[in-house]
């Protein structure tokens, strides 16, 4: 569902809560988990989105989350697996770089 | 710790651990405290994350709690690894597991719980509900409702509405109610180098205001036959019995439950049910305090409070 704006992924009883809480005056800040587009999806999309598996090594994950990755796939946006396990989703621009769309913290962070 | 405030503080413990006592103390100042990861099972079957966490060169030991793992080795903080990036896992302790455990809410709820940031125990909550239904986590914080929000969107609880609201004054009604209130933290004193050494009997006193405001209100949210979990990290009756104590006073259309499961009965010592000379609710030797000592984990106070149907 839509909430200002975002495409959100809720469940079915969040949707009929909300206007619930709205009229009891509650100041709902968010629910559930940010979508987006799916041809620019949020890192944290991925389980909501139909998109094709992209297999990465686990530094090359690490790499994307801290600011690009040169990866062999056509540009698009991605499911991005390490040996089978789903972490997230991503997008490869026309320059061939997998990017993905985090909080800038985990840029700094030293990711194994 | 200032050697006049750890005498005073190991007077107090010796009146709620007894014989326990020494060695609770000794655990919360000189013991390196566990890291216990909880797999999400929002995301990913608990195998298939050990598996991951393995191939990276993460030692895990079990738990009672098939989605919990004490970790033993790791290459580097588990903050840092991809898993905790990819909301796979989240770090926290495994007696702060115990609160939404012992709430066990059903789907669809609705849940609230009252003071939720930073989203530990409400993203624990979601996996429970397996997703479905409604919480509502408030807090009260702005700058802690923003990491709220993350780590639900991190976890993938599609179940989650989150609000920035003061507790005391929401007027929506809910059959399950998890309240943590923030306390002084006695319990993660091993972990918790500022709550250790700004310790004071004042102190105790200042949170045990808010915490019975806290409780006061939210407690009568709860529809007959509906559950409030009340916990803190923290050891002082000030903050735990006696806030339920005046908060509930001798109103018998609640309860307090045990509802302990067996892998957890002997690392818990029972509630007072009297304190510095005063009678206290009968019922409070059905809350408990986790022996951080024995369950190597952060100490906590954990009350069930049933409002009979």
């Amino acid at each position: 569902m839509r909430i200002d704006g975002e495409l959100r992924a809720v469940s079915r009883e969040v949707a009929a809560a909300l206007k619930e809480l709205e009229r009891a005056g509650v100041n709902v800040v968010s629910a559930g988990v940010r979508v987006d587009p799916e041809d620019r999806p949020s890192f944290y999309a991925a389980p909501f989105l139909d998109l094709p598996t992209l297999e990465l090594e686990r530094e090359e994950l690490a790499e994307a989350i801290r600011g690009g990755t040169r990866v062999r796939a056509e540009p698009g946006a991605y499911k991005l697996s390490v040996k089978g396990v789903a972490m997230g989703a991503g997008r490869v621009g026309e320059d061939g770089v997998l990017r993905v769309r985090l909080p800038r913290k985990y840029a700094r962070l030293r990711l194994w | 710790m200032k050697p006049r405030r750890l005498e005073t503080f190991r007077e107090r413990l010796e009146l709620v651990f007894e014989d326990r006592a020494e060695d609770v103390l000794r655990y919360l100042l000189e013991e390196r405290p566990p890291t216990y990861v909880r797999v999400n099972t929002l995301k990913a079957d608990v195998e298939s994350v050990v598996e991951s966490l393995e191939r990276a060169g993460v030692r895990l030991e079990e738990t009672p709690l098939p989605y919990a793992f004490r970790v033993l080795e790791a290459p580097g903080p588990m903050g840092s690894s991809l898993e905790h990036a990819a909301g796979l896992i989240y770090v926290q302790d495994l007696a702060s597991m115990i609160p939404p455990e012992l709430l066990s809410p059903e789907p669809p709820g609705p849940v609230i719980d009252a003071c939720a940031a930073p989203g530990s125990k409400t993203t624990q909550l979601a996996q429970l509900m397996e997703g479905r239904g409604v919480i509502l986590a408030v807090d009260v914080d702005p700058k802690r409702v923003r990491s709220l929000a993350h780590n639900v969107e991190r976890m993938g609880a599609i179940n989650v509405i989150v609000a920035r609201e003061d507790a005391t004054r929401l007027r929506v009604g809910a059959p399950y109610i998890l309240l943590d209130p923030p306390c002084t933290g006695e319990g993660t004193f091993h972990r918790d180098s500022h709550a250790r050494e700004t310790w004071t009997p004042a102190k105790v006193l200042r949170f045990a205001r808010k915490q019975e405001r806290l409780l006061r209100a939210v407690v009568e949210l709860l529809p007959p036959g509906g559950r409030l979990v009340y916990s803190t990290c923290t050891f002082s009756p000030e903050e735990n019995e006696l806030v339920i104590h005046r908060a509930l006073g001798d109103d018998d259309r609640f309860r307090i439950v045990d509802e302990r499961p067996r892998w957890l009965r002997r690392h818990t010592v029972p509630g007072l049910t009297e304190w510095e000379g005063e009678e206290l609710r009968p019922d409070l030797r059905n809350a408990f305090r986790v022996d951080p000592s024995s369950l190597r984990s952060d100490g906590f106070f954990i009350a069930v409070i049933e409002r009979v149907s």
